[in-house]
């Protein structure tokens, strides 16, 4: 992994909480996530359905849909050569106007996102090309783009692509995803292509701006396996082509071993622990993601039943007091977690959990650390 | 045996088409099976070359051109006399008479009197298509002679050719139709659309304004509308004015549909990847989610239009929409609205088949877009 002064931080998200206030009451769909993405680094995201991570992704591009509140920080770091000197930007995300036009800049111009979906992630009326070019010609400037100040008093607009260069552009996009015949693809509807081809239109309009952040929510869970191996392919490829960060959302394991360099692992909108893939793989610090771990079938080992993790993913509205995981976690220990809320620390050097198994993870309160003692005895 | 050579060879043939064909193609493809569509198409087309194109070519006469027959009967193309057949058409004169039970004047046809017809025969002058200037007719009788006329549906009160009359009223009724749905098409899918995208007040307001309009009576409604149109307007104002009042009225049903279209549009992904790459507001409505809704609009629009010129006919018979000297199918029916016109001049009635066939052709045509568009059906 690479050392610590070579990682360049592009978006740092610190303590995001986005609620949803609906009939049922209010959920806290992402409950305290914080994260750093470096500079052409992958960062895995993994958890159950529904555990907050789709709508972390549409958070850092501040596209929470219109009920849903957020707080905390998200920071993009922009990098911009202007005259001789490379300086930074710092671009607070959650500050920016989710209609205005900083952060429409932002999306597709630097943080590009892929869905799920390949198959209606396309207008379905208009052609590959079409998709590309339309991106294209939102973003890329001839001369290099840039993005004003704090709060965008010094926009600057370059000439826009032309049409036949953003049409030359999206052939050569369409070639580097791999699509064959890309000079007759250019032209066809989504229709008249297959699940995998989407994908990789999808994959190419993200990339034909050169984001310095792909977000990839999902993007190979409506593909079958070959394709989705051709897709990862494609993507690590790029990646090292373009110098580009890729968050990874998904919630197979062996995708993410694949790609990612680090992962955070999330349950119920909150993140329950950090840290390289290999450590996250090798050494396991959450019951959770030991559980998630052990659920993975595996090649040569013959068992009656695939070991999965007991019980149902709480309701959100009526969330289990203490650690929101102790009615399912192996390791439950009774008084304790049931009571406590765990902090989300640093047990091992470069490894972050939120379990009470590990003594960082307790709270300052005098209460918590006399449950801890009271316990401890008991034991 | 060349059959079963050529069977494979055309159906491979049709294969490597279809993988390019767009979905305007199939559009086309489905709609060419539809006899009917087709034919309304074709009739359509007759339409709008006879009367929106080159009505004056085939009107004999101009739409203001007065002639000493008042009232007189239709004079139809004869190919049958005393000899027999005959290839060249002619028509019978017209003779005064005075009908003694009203003590009115009639003219009646003159079976003495023959008078042949000529084809690409010169007559009034005028500017085809308004740039080409010349004086030929598609038909008449001989320009020399005086008594020589040709009315192939009667005259009017003031003794003017209702055939070139009801030829220059289609103009003004088809165009009506189509102006008044294009502005009805604007105002219905952009407010539909908003109303659909943005939700909440917008929304609120929009859907009662088209409620206010649906729960309306339309005809009192439209009655005030036509009266608070000053008099003294000159004609083309006021048939502007007639088309944007058709299409203020009629736009609330559109803009529910398009508002429920764009309600289950923007849900879709590619709505939420547009706005990942950074479209705006507008550029996603208009860009993305209208064009989805086109082919819906396109029917609505083609089965509107009829709707439309029926309006427009049914405001002008009452006097309340264009009114003459303005030459329209309504204003010419208005010559039909005593018994008295009907009893002694009934081909004032040959406005009804004009509009009658106008009408159906576009619900044919409209019906047929309908089926070729829907993809879900077979």
């Amino acid at each position: 992994m690479m050392t610590e002064e070579k990682r360049d931080p592009l978006i740092v998200v610190k303590d995001l909480h986005v609620d949803f206030d609906v009939r049922d009451g209010i959920v806290h769909a992402v409950d305290g996530a914080g994260f750093t993405i470096y500079r052409g680094q992958t960062l895995g995201i993994i958890g159950e359905s529904g555990c907050g991570k789709s709508i972390t992704a549409k958070a850092i591009l501040n596209m929470i849909p219109k009920r849903g509140k957020m707080s905390g920080e998200i920071t993009f770091y922009e990098k911009s050569s202007e005259g001789n000197g490379e300086f930074i930007n710092e671009i607070r995300l959650d500050q920016t106007d989710p209609d205005g036009e900083i952060i429409r800049k932002i999306r597709g111009g630097h943080i590009a996102m892929i869905f799920q979906e390949p198959m209606s992630s396309l207008t379905p009326v208009y052609t590959a090309g079409f998709h590309i070019t339309e991106a294209v010609k939102l973003h890329r400037f001839v001369g290099g783009k840039t993005i004003g100040g704090q709060m965008g008093e010094n926009i600057q607009k370059k000439r826009g692509v032309s049409e036949e260069e953003a049409r030359e552009i999206a052939v050569d996009m369409l070639r580097r995803v791999g699509i064959p015949n890309a000079e007759k693809r250019v032209n066809s509807y989504p229709h008249e292509l297959s699940g995998g081809q989407r994908q990789r239109v999808m994959i190419a309009i993200a990339l034909s701006t050169h984001p310095d952040l792909l977000i990839a929510d999902e993007p190979t869970t409506a593909l079958d396996v070959s394709i989705e191996a051709q897709i990862l392919d494609l993507m690590r490829e790029l990646q090292e082509t373009q110098d580009m960060a890729i968050m990874f959302i998904t919630h197979n394991l062996g995708v993410i071993a694949e790609i990612a360099d680090e992962i955070v692992v999330m349950y119920m909108g909150k993140e329950v622990e950090r840290s390289t893939t290999i450590e996250i793989f090798e050494n396991p610090k959450h019951p959770y993601t030991r559980s998630l771990l052990g659920s993975i079938p595996q090649i040569g080992e013959k068992k009656d039943h695939l070991q999965t993790i007991e019980g149902m993913v709480p309701s959100p509205f009526n969330l289990p007091p203490g650690c929101v995981f102790h009615p399912r976690c192996p390791d439950y220990m009774p008084g304790k977690c049931d009571r406590v809320y765990p902090e989300y620390a640093q047990v091992v050097e470069g490894h972050w959990a939120r379990c009470l198994l590990y003594d960082g993870c307790w709270p300052d309160t005098a209460e918590a650390q006399a449950i801890k003692k009271t316990q401890t005895v008991a034991d | 045996m060349s059959e079963a050579v050529t069977i494979p060879a055309t159906k491979t043939k049709e294969e490597t088409k279809s993988i390019s064909q767009s979905y305007w193609s199939l559009v086309w493809w489905k709609f060419r099976k539809n006899r009917l569509a087709v034919v309304g198409a074709i009739i359509l087309a007759i339409y709008f070359i006879a009367c929106v194109f080159f009505a004056e070519f085939f009107a004999p006469y101009g739409k203001a051109t007065e002639s000493d027959f008042i009232e007189a009967r239709p004079t139809y193309f004869q190919f049958f006399d005393e000899d027999g057949f005959t290839l060249r058409p002619f028509v019978y004169g017209l003779a005064e008479e005075i009908d003694l039970a009203t003590r009115s004047r009639l003219f009646v046809l003159d079976k003495t009197v023959k008078y042949p017809i000529s084809f690409f025969v010169k007559g009034e002058s005028y500017k085809l298509l308004g740039l080409i200037p010349t004086d030929i007719h598609l038909f008449g009788t001989d320009p020399a002679d005086p008594d020589a006329k040709v009315f192939l549906m009667g005259t009017d009160r003031l003794g003017r050719d209702q055939f070139s009359r009801l030829l220059y009223g289609g103009r003004i009724s088809l165009f009506i139709g189509l102006f008044s749905v294009i502005v009805f098409l604007f105002i219905g899918v952009t407010l539909g659309a908003i109303s659909g995208y943005y939700g909440g007040v917008t929304d609120i307001i929009v859907q009662r304004i088209t409620e206010f309009l649906s729960a309306f009576p339309q005809e009192p409604l439209f009655l005030a509308l036509g009266a608070a149109v000053p008099v003294d307007w000159p004609s083309t104002r006021v048939f502007f004015m007639v088309t944007i009042l058709l299409a203020l009225i009629q736009w609330g049903g559109l803009a529910r549909q398009v508002r429920g279209l764009v309600l289950s549009g923007r849900e879709e992904q590619y709505v939420l990847a547009a706005q990942s790459f950074g479209a705006s507001d507008r550029r996603i409505i208009f860009n993305h989610l209208i064009p989805a809704t086109l082919s819906h609009v396109t029917v609505i629009a083609t089965l509107k239009i009829p709707n439309m010129i029926l309006l427009e006919t049914a405001l002008s018979f009452l006097g309340l929409g264009l009114v003459p000297p303005t030459v329209s199918w309504g204003t010419l029916l208005q010559n039909a609205n005593t018994v008295r016109a009907i009893r002694f001049a009934p081909h004032y009635l040959f406005v009804v088949p004009f509009i009658l066939f106008a009408i159906l052709a576009y619900n044919m045509l409209g019906d047929g877009l309908r089926d070729a568009m829907d993809p879900y059906s077979k």
